[in-house]
């Protein structure tokens, strides 16, 4: 019913009812994650969980902004606000309490108008907050460990690329296992068998693998089969180049490289695919396609990324546990999992998670 | 007295009704998730719920009657061990026996399957029921501890009459420590109705009630029906009554696999199995066929292309390949040919191994493996050389594959296992009667074309051998495209390096021999050392090496890693010189 008289306003940034190891939170906390597509603030400020904290992001004049979905005066939930006519602030839906983009109180209207600014002190938690690619991110710590992934073409493209957006979907996942099924060779022919898999192809080479300075780099051929999905030309393989680049820890940017039918043109997608870690077992997942196929259509690239992402979501919804072991012996491994080797290892060596259990 | 642990006993898990031919049948023992199927020769699986790969739930494998497949990366299990039988995106190794889904028991009683984690316990052997007169009743999750359900079992015994029994006198009893039998008498019938506790985990359990004998004929459903509608009612009662007091949600106690088979091979040519001869019979003309029983517990399963080293009566270890195929694992099956100028091997087997009589095997081994991914499998036997390629043969024909087996033989009468060729007729060509230089022209026909991705796997006489390698390399097959095996080789190990490895802490010197990993020989010699996947890529059986150098055969360390040259993985990795000193 009531909280004891000695209760603080936020005590710590670690949520209690968070599921995420503590000492790994603080590591995801300071990596930039997506919270939002930027089209979704065209109707104001949105609601958004991130590694099982509510915030609130909006866009003001000055830009977007991402603070904890709390207004400090009494607790309503500032994404149910709106942003003020001048574009400057949100407003709390509640007594319509204005707060600029950096979190500072700048109106109280029950005040007099006459009466003193509202002190320094009165600010939401905000945190870092970036929009690039159409998506904006948020980083929970002041300084971030890694930069945003850095994904030049998907700045700038010229006309004969068609960029897609696809529906944000959310899986009962975690992010990590999301992310090394992206980058996961040897599932697809067994898992793609509506889209692009071929199950007369499931040896995966030795394939190139480099550590960078953002993560990993892969590189592979496969041959796909074209089921025809837009086209009603039938099935047949098709030779394919697969790059990943993994930043880490949940970003990926798919580019498939291979010759149209005709063998004279060359055509180039990508597949930018981001995990938002939401909580524990929760993952927002945020992707954006570029392509340079001649003729192809938002709406049937979508639909298809759907199509493949639905394949995915059953198998990797199913695996137990739900958290990726980074204790390597505790799952067993195969060559063509160099990368996920490789990828656990780092999330241990690089940045610390997964760090044993203290002995109290 | 107090109540037996319930790790200690065998529960049940589903009814047998519920296995359904070729499905994959979720259930839930004491917090252990598992995936319970039936394979064709009637054998039931139970098995953790998770694939050792990617933990992938098992119960979305398909069943294809002897093999589990995970849809995530196609990963096959065997039937009864549990076994990885093939990894398909590395065709052409062979996954190690390590790789093992844990395996619980499985017995059938009363209609119910039954598992648990004890090598000792049985299903229960109640008074009240007869073992294959019973008719099951539909089982009921219950959202209370076990012991809460046993308890309200009791309590509203007299709830849980027949349909038809309002004269019915009403009694109960404990059936064992996870059931209560409930025993209506109306006039001179009596109908027993015992209901099993299945423990789920700490706040769950599933009541499944068995009822004594057959019903007549036409009552069946009203039977079920009512009993159902009964046990409904119990579990409102249970569940709103147990409300707050259910916290407990985790396991109770563990469920421990059941024991993998003794993976110790230490040189690989010490006898690890015991069996004993079931049946003998002379399949063809010359050739003697055994099939080798498991004296207690399960064969290890193979791949098709194995063999084992069978040790003889007088003293000699001989190499024989399994023909079994993927169905057939409660046996190993063997085909001897008498050698006319045996040295004592076939001529023992012949001659002084008879059925009942008792044998020692090495484990399976398998230099032969087979790919399933070919566009053409082309299998070239000759004589005796046939077995490895009829375990190769039934795989293929189960998983529908094609494949061509040629089968060159003097006559019809020396064509062995001819119930196993049957039905493989439509991929079987027989060659019969050949000279030599006959054979080498089918084999050229056979040949002559060469496509991508095809393989040619042939067994038999070594200038046979000799032959089939130069005639397809002339046709343009590659190498790696022509799999052979000798059956009269000796040596199956690999010729790779022996080398000096010291233990700088504890002082002591060591011989890697021959084939032999370094892994295997630090166990010899009692170092406890983990590891998991044996193959070079998990990193777990690593250790800090001093001093020389090393040939990395590993995929797990980076350029960097490996140029440092301190640190390698036990399990593939080899000096490169004469010695190293290890950090151990």
């Amino acid at each position: 019913m009531y909280l004891a008289t000695d209760q603080e306003r936020s005590s710590t940034e670690y949520p209690a009812w968070s599921q995420i190891r503590e000492s790994d939170w603080h590591i995801l906390a300071g990596f930039w994650h997506p919270v939002a597509f930027s089209t979704e603030l065209e109707d104001g400020p949105v609601a958004a969980t991130l590694l099982d904290v509510d915030l609130v992001v909006y866009r003001t004049s000055e830009g977007v902004a991402v603070a904890k979905d709390l207004c400090i005066h009494r607790g309503s939930r500032l994404s149910g606000g709106w942003i003020s006519d001048d574009g400057a602030c949100i407003v709390c839906p509640y007594h319509g309490l204005h707060y600029d983009s950096s979190g500072q109180c700048t109106l109280i209207p029950a005040n007099e108008p006459d009466s003193a600014p509202p002190p320094k002190t009165m600010r939401l938690v905000s945190y870092l907050a970036a929009e690039r690619y159409g998506i904006v991110w948020a980083c929970m710590k002041p300084e971030p460990l890694r930069p945003l992934p850095e994904w030049p073409h998907l700045d700038e493209y010229g006309p004969e690329w068609l960029r897609i957006q696809i529906p944000k979907g959310t899986w009962a996942a975690t992010a990590s296992r999301h992310c090394e099924n992206f980058n996961d060779i040897a599932h697809i022919s067994w898992v793609h068998m509506q889209t692009f898999g071929n199950r007369a192809r499931p040896v995966v080479p030795d394939y190139t693998l480099e550590q960078t300075d953002y993560g990993l780099y892969m590189a592979l051929p496969y041959i796909e089969v074209e089921r025809g999905f837009n086209d009603d030309l039938g099935e047949r393989e098709r030779e394919v180049f697969y790059r990943h680049h993994l930043t880490y820890p949940f970003a990926t940017d798919l580019r498939v490289d291979y010759y149209e039918d005709d063998g004279e043109s060359f055509v180039t997608s990508h597949f930018f695919d981001i995990g938002s870690p939401v909580s524990a077992r929760t993952t927002d997942i945020y992707q954006v396609s570029l392509t340079n196929i001649p003729g192809a259509t938002v709406e049937d690239y979508a639909e298809y990324q759907l199509v493949t992402n639905s394949e995915d979501i059953v198998i990797v919804e199913s695996q137990r546990p739900e958290e990726v072991p980074l204790n390597l012996a505790a799952e067993t491994h195969i060559r063509a999992d160099r990368l996920s080797v490789r990828y656990r290892r780092d999330l241990v060596e690089m940045f610390g998670l997964g760090s044993p259990e203290m002995v109290a | 007295m107090t109540a037996p642990e319930p790790g200690s006993l065998l529960h049940p898990v589903a009814s047998c009704a519920d296995l359904v031919p070729r499905h994959v049948v979720k259930a839930r023992l004491l917090g252990q998730d598992l995936a319970v199927w039936r394979a064709d020769d009637g054998f039931i699986n139970v098995w953790a719920d998770r694939c050792i790969h990617r933990g992938v739930r098992l119960t979305v494998a398909a069943n294809d009657g002897a093999e589990l497949v995970c849809p995530y990366h196609g990963w096959r299990y065997s039937n009864r061990s549990g076994n990885c039988a093939y990894m398909p995106a590395h065709p052409s190794d062979a996954p190690p026996r390590r790789l093992r889904v844990p395996a619980f028991r499985s017995e059938e009683r009363y209609g119910l399957i039954w598992s648990g984690g004890s090598p000792e316990a049985e299903p229960p052997r109640l008074p009240h029921l007869e073992a294959d007169d019973t008719l099951v009743l539909r089982a009921l999750p219950v959202n209370v501890p076990p012991d809460l359900a046993l308890q309200g079992l009791h309590e509203c015994s007299y709830q849980l009459g027949p349909a038809a029994g309002d004269a019915a006198s009403i009694s109960c009893d404990s059936a064992g420590p996870f059931a209560v039998a409930v025993t209506a008498r109306t006039g001179s019938t009596e109908e027993i109705v015992v209901h099993f506790v299945q423990p789920v985990d700490g706040g769950r359990c599933v009541i499944r009630p068995v009822m004594r004998g057959t019903p007549a004929a036409g009552r069946r459903l009203s039977i079920l029906r009512h009993h159902a509608r009964q046990l409904e009612e119990l579990r409102a009662r249970l569940e709103s009554s147990a409300g707050s007091r259910v916290t407990v949600r985790g396991p109770s106690t563990a469920l421990e696999p059941l024991p993998r088979p003794s993976t110790t091979a230490a040189s690989g040519r010490a006898p690890q199995l015991e069996v004993s001869v079931a049946r003998k019979w002379l399949t063809a003309e010359g050739i003697a066929a055994f099939e080798l029983a498991p004296m207690s517990g399960q064969l290890p399963s193979f791949q098709p292309g194995a063999h084992v080293d069978v040790h003889l009566p007088n003293g000699l270890v001989r190499q024989y390949s399994l023909t079994n195929g993927p169905g057939l694992t409660s046996v190993y099956r063997l085909g001897v040919k008498l050698e006319p100028d045996s040295r004592g091997g076939s001529r023992c087997m012949h001659d002084s191994v008879h059925e009942g009589d008792t044998l020692q095997l090495s484990e399976p081994h398998n230099n032969f493996p087979l790919r399933r991914d070919a566009a053409r499998t082309v299998l070239i036997a000759g004589g005796i050389g046939v077995t490895p390629l009829l375990a190769m043969a039934q795989t293929l024909e189960r998983q529908e594959l094609a494949y061509e087996l040629h089968y060159f033989a003097q006559s019809d009468d020396h064509l062995a296992f001819g119930e196993v060729l049957e039905p493989l007729s439509t991929g079987l060509v027989k060659h019969l009667g050949l000279s030599p230089d006959q054979t080498a022209d089918e084999i050229e026909k056979i040949t002559h074309d060469y496509g991508a991705a095809s393989h040619l796997y042939v067994c038999g006489p070594g200038p046979m051998i000799e032959a089939t390698r130069a005639i397809a390399g002339g046709s343009g097959w590659p190498d790696d495209a022509v799999h052979f095996e000798y059956f009269k080789n000796e040596s199956e190990l690999h010729d790779t390096s022996t080398f000096e490895v010291r233990l700088a802490r504890t002082g002591r010197t060591l011989m890697v021999g021959a084939g032999i990993s370094l892994l295997d020989s630090l166990r010899d010699a009692g170092v406890d050392m983990p590891s998991s996947c044996e193959q070079g890529v998990c990193g777990t059986c690593m250790a800090t090496v001093l001093e020389g150098q090393l040939d990395h055969q590993d995929v797990f360390f980076n350029d960097s890693e490996r140029a440092a040259g301190n640190q390698m993985l036990t399990c593939v990795s080899r000096a490169a010189g004469e010695r190293i000193v290890l950090d151990l």
